[in-house]
């Protein structure tokens, strides 16, 4: 019989009940034993990027939140989230005594590609913690010789997919599947490859495709918001490839129920619904 | 104090040399690396890095301006400025937050930071010669003259 193209079996479609899922929380429960992720970016700028990534983080259950930006955006930052420990750096000196405390990196939303990105980022390399690498760290780690610390997630859009593998966009979207398999294995981290039906690649083969999402999506800010929630599920102790999947269903999910408003969806709409959601799928309570 | 002259016959002794200029500086100081390309400033680099206790790779940084390490009680930051475009630039990244702790800064192509750089303890020019290497260490500092006198009397 000739065989005609059909589903490699082994993708995983993202369904409900068929999640993985944060465990309910003791009623003793306390901040320290959901993590602590650090948000790094914001360029002059950029401000706004990072602060998404750091409200989704916050909004998504991470025990603390910090963001390391620019210090021209520390008082706006603080009026809109006080209870994020908000710092301005210079420097990687200042960055690195900032890390001691912080149990999962998030890097990239509004870094930018200049000196300071740059220098901020190779501290972001040789820290030890899982960490998500997201847009500009994404372009920075394809234009040059960074390389990526273990037990990373990245969350490339088919854009940034395609420099990170040297290919075309067109290349990327025409075989997707092979994509994320080739991102997952060249930078041995779990790949996000973002996109209608996006997928989510680990470098032990398991990949998962989320079939969710809306048209409404399509604006500026909807990665800054997956990267903090990715790094929110890490710090609350999800392994990389089942906070990777969970983060990408909750996103999508959000976007298609807001997506019913219609056009005009805000980045910043999605972090509620994500946070709705996230208590239907796992019950903070038993 | 006038100027250190050192012949170094290989990379062996280059990296030799690292290690011993980790040991007199104690991880603090202003190092500035002179030479072209190819002429040995990373391999110097590299063994100060490891001599300070560093144990895993020593990257370059040439893509990131600058590559930190952590090595106990000691922070170093490794530069190489080669290619910023405008000097300026070292504004941008906060680069007087790297000299107020009194890390370990080794400063590769500091002429294109001229203008932005405090002035170092020390200045190490490398050129080739013969099969080697001549190094001239010019210490720019009280400090750097004791590092100085003890290095000169131990690669004489």
């Amino acid at each position: 019989m000739p065989q005609t193209k059909h589903e490699i079996p082994d993708v995983q479609h993202l369904l409900p009940g068929h999640l993985p899922q944060l465990a309910a929380r003791s009623p003793d429960a306390h901040k320290g034993q959901f993590g602590h992720v650090l948000l790094i970016g914001g360029d002059r700028g950029f401000g706004g990027a990072a602060l998404l990534s750091t409200e989704s983080a916050l909004r998504s259950g991470a025990g603390m939140v910090s963001l390391a930006t620019r210090s021209e955006h520390v008082s706006a930052a603080l009026a809109r989230l006080p209870e994020v420990m908000t710092v301005g750096v210079h420097s990687a000196n200042q960055l690195m005594g900032l890390l001691e405390k912080n149990s999962v990196i998030v890097i990239g939303p509004g870094l930018g590609e200049a000196s300071w990105g740059k220098s901020l980022l190779s501290v972001a390399a040789n820290a030890k913690q899982p960490q998500v690498w997201d847009a500009d760290a994404l372009n920075l780690l394809a234009a040059g010789n960074v390389s990526l610390p273990a037990n990373c997630v990245i969350t490339p859009h088919p854009g940034e997919a395609a420099r990170l593998m040297g290919i075309t966009t067109a290349e990327v979207q025409a075989d997707r599947l092979n994509v994320a398999r080739a991102l997952s294995r060249k930078f041995n981290a779990v790949a996000i490859l973002k996109g209608a039906g996006s997928l989510i690649a680990s470098p032990d083969g398991r990949v998962s495709q989320c079939d969710q999402g809306h048209p409404a999506m399509a604006t500026a800010g909807l990665g800054d918001v997956l990267a903090g929630l990715v790094g929110a599920l890490l710090a609350q102790g999800m392994p990389a490839f089942e906070a990777a999947s969970l983060a990408v269903w909750l996103h999508a999910t959000a976007g298609d129920r807001q997506g019913t408003f219609g056009r005009g969806l805000a980045a910043s709409d999605l972090i509620p619904a994500i946070r709705q959601l996230l208590e239907e799928q796992s019950p903070c309570l038993k | 104090m006038p100027e250190v002259s050192l012949f170094l016959a290989d990379e062996e002794a280059m990296v030799a040399l690292g290690k011993r200029i980790a040991g007199v500086t104690q991880g603090s100081g202003l190092v500035f690396l002179v030479g072209d390309l190819g002429a040995g400033k990373t391999t110097l680099s590299r063994g100060i890095i490891r001599g300070l206790g560093h144990e895993g790779a020593v990257k370059s940084p040439t893509f990131t301006l600058v590559e930190p390490y952590e090595i106990d009680e000691v922070r170093a930051f490794h530069f190489d400025l080669y290619r910023l475009v405008d000097p300026e630039e070292l504004e941008y990244m906060g680069i007087r937050d790297y000299f107020d702790e009194d890390a370990l800064c080794l400063i590769e192509w500091p002429d294109k930071g001229t203008g932005f750089l405090p002035k170092p303890d020390l200045t190490i020019t490398i050129t080739p010669h013969e099969h080697g290497r001549l190094l001239k260490l010019l210490p720019q500092s009280a400090r750097a003259e004791s590092w100085c006198a003890a290095l000169a009397l131990e690669f004489k």
